[in-house]
């Protein structure tokens, strides 16, 4: 039995059918925004030329910059006095694109993440410890109303706080943890240190998302806290969680193909790939009202899995996301892009030409961002004060724009490797 | 007026003695020196050469410089006359950036104004020391 026994086990046919249906429904909506209007006439595309799923491919993609110039209401396809939330992408000033929902949108989201975690065991009785931060953020929101549609006991803590966390896990016996891996790492580590097996939780999964991680690290965590550990899949721009989840057998999610079309493309190209070749996943929404988006291109790298599960589901799975079609880090489970850090250091005048970004993860499975920075000789005048100036200028605003507090590191000029070509300027020392 | 040279330096070992080293090599000696270390991986190296433009050209190529107004005096040998020089500059609201031993018994001093530094100074019958090459 499943949450939605009667979508989860459609055959094949029957998904193609339902998708047909939407993604015509879902273009006939979309012309009405703005901004899809614009798209569709730029390549004289009618709503009415779309008759089946193999029209597809004559809509034009989506990107993040289309996202950005639309900010912030140029893709609602309907009244703005229907939307009844707004989430934003990781806060980023003058980069923000914003997805937002009418009260249907909330509802269907909550049925897909309920049907997500009802799918790994979640029950009415369970205890669900949200251990994601809430907020803009969709991870956090998107699971709370997910796992209270399904009637678990939900606690909203949000992310940190370790010794917080520990003692809510014990005082009210969870059995589900939503978490980043690298915090269920930490988790674990404080948890010994209290002198408790985490075995001994008696906890019943963990969902871990939003940070990409090795098979080695499910398995480590999976052997520390003698549970399940499941990945989910998801994007704010595809409302966030929900978009497809692993089930029982623990081998790449599931994407629900009545919510959501997805194809691999060419990255470069932007042409079609077939299934089990590894290029960009692109995502069509066919079940949203507020703000559908056709063939959104999500710049993760994965290919569509051609073998069936053994679950009995027929909607398809997708591979590990191997990487990203553009350089976004993922720092503390929070998206960063270089690009951001940059406008930043340019924007200050004492900082020379050349910098470097170092992300790490210490012992503690914490992440770090240092910035090494060269200074520009023009303003250097001697006194200590004026460095360290510099430096918390340099930090403050970093940490103002991708909220993660960095380390700066101050450098003479030519410190650093020559910025012509290729120069490494972001280097990921973790080990995922 | 007294010139310093103030050289941003990473904590790399090996940078003092280089910059030594290139100095020594032109035959420029160094009078007194001074490292102000922030313990975060950065500081600054402060030197008082005796030909100090020649120096200056030497370092600003490949290093961070900046060449500073510093006062130097000389403190006579005994106990108390660090203490009276100072004690004559905050009594007239002169404030002490930071002060280090050069050659001879003569103290580098950095102040907010160097002017008035010196002025208060010499009315006070203390031994200024005029250029580098004197020290
Ligand atoms: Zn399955």
């Amino acid at each position: 039995m499943a949450w939605d026994d009667k979508i989860e086990f459609m055959s094949e046919k029957e998904i193609k059918e339902l998708q047909t249906e939407r993604l015509i429904k879902t273009v006939e909506k979309a012309y009405k925004s703005l901004f899809y209007k614009k798209k569709f006439d730029e390549v004289g595309l009618k709503p009415s030329d779309i008759k089946d799923l193999s029209d597809l491919k004559k809509i034009p993609f989506t990107t993040k910059d289309d996202l950005r110039a639309a900010y912030p209401f140029g893709m609602l396809t309907v009244d703005k006095n229907d939307i009844v939330r707004i989430h934003s992408s990781s806060g980023t000033t003058g980069k923000a694109t914003v997805i937002a929902f009418t009260k249907k949108d909330i509802d269907t989201w909550a049925d897909y993440v309920a049907r997500c975690l009802y799918m790994i065991g979640m029950r009415k009785g369970d205890v669900f410890q949200n251990m994601m931060s809430y907020g803009l953020f969709t991870g956090g929101l998107g699971f709370h109303y997910g796992a209270e549609k399904l009637g678990a006991t939900v606690i909203p803590i949000g992310g940190g706080n370790t010794a917080k966390q520990i003692r809510m896990i014990l005082d009210f016996k969870t059995s589900f943890l939503h978490i980043t891996p690298s915090y269920a790492l930490h988790v674990s580590e404080e948890i010994i240190k209290d002198g408790i097996d985490p075995k001994a939780l008696g906890l019943k999964g963990l969902i871990v998302g939003a940070e990409p991680h090795s098979e080695a690290t499910r398995k480590k965590l999976e052997e520390i806290y003698n549970c399940p550990v499941f990945n989910s899949y998801g994007l704010s721009e595809m409302n966030g969680p929900g978009v497809g989840f692993e089930c029982e057998y623990r081998d790449d999610p599931h994407i629900w193909e009545d919510g959501y079309i997805i194809e691999i493309v060419n990255p470069e190209t932007g042409e079609n790939m077939p299934d089990g070749e590894e290029g960009e996943l692109v995502i069509t929404s066919i079940n949203r009202e507020g703000m559908p988006i056709l063939r959104y291109r999500t710049k993760d790298l994965t290919h569509i899995k051609k073998e069936k599960c053994k679950c009995g589901r027929n909607h398809k799975k997708i591979g590990r996301v191997v990487g990203r079609a553009d350089d976004m880090l993922i720092v503390k489970g929070i998206n960063v892009f270089p690009s951001q850090i940059e406008d930043i250091l340019m924007s200050i005048q004492e900082v020379g030409n050349n910098y470097q970004i170092v992300v790490d993860r210490k012992e503690d499975y914490i992440d770090t961002i240092k910035i090494r920075v060269e200074i520009s000789k023009k303003f250097f005048h001697g006194k200590l004060s004026e460095l360290k100036n510099i430096k918390e200028k340099i930090q403050h605003s970093i940490r103002e724009e991708i909220m993660i507090n960095p380390e700066i590191e101050l450098l003479e000029p030519q410190a650093l490797p020559p910025s012509e070509g290729k120069a490494k300027r972001v280097v990921d020392l973790r080990k995922i | 007026m007294i010139k310093e040279i103030s050289i941003f330096v990473e904590n790399q070992k090996g940078k003092l003695s280089t910059i030594s080293k290139i100095l020594g090599d032109n035959n420029i000696s160094i009078k007194g020196f001074s490292v102000d270390d922030t313990g975060e991986g950065y500081g600054i190296f402060r030197i008082v050469p005796d030909y100090w433009e020649k120096a200056e050209e030497l370092l600003k190529k490949d290093f961070t410089i900046s060449v500073n107004n510093i006062i130097a005096v000389k403190v006579e040998d005994k106990a108390g006359s660090l203490y009276k020089v100072l004690k004559i500059l905050s009594d007239n609201k002169i404030n002490l950036e930071y002060t280090y031993l050069l050659a001879n018994s003569i103290i580098a001093l950095k102040v907010d104004n160097e002017i008035n530094g010196i002025k208060v100074l010499k009315n006070n019958n203390i031994e200024l020391i005029e250029n580098n090459l004197m020290i």
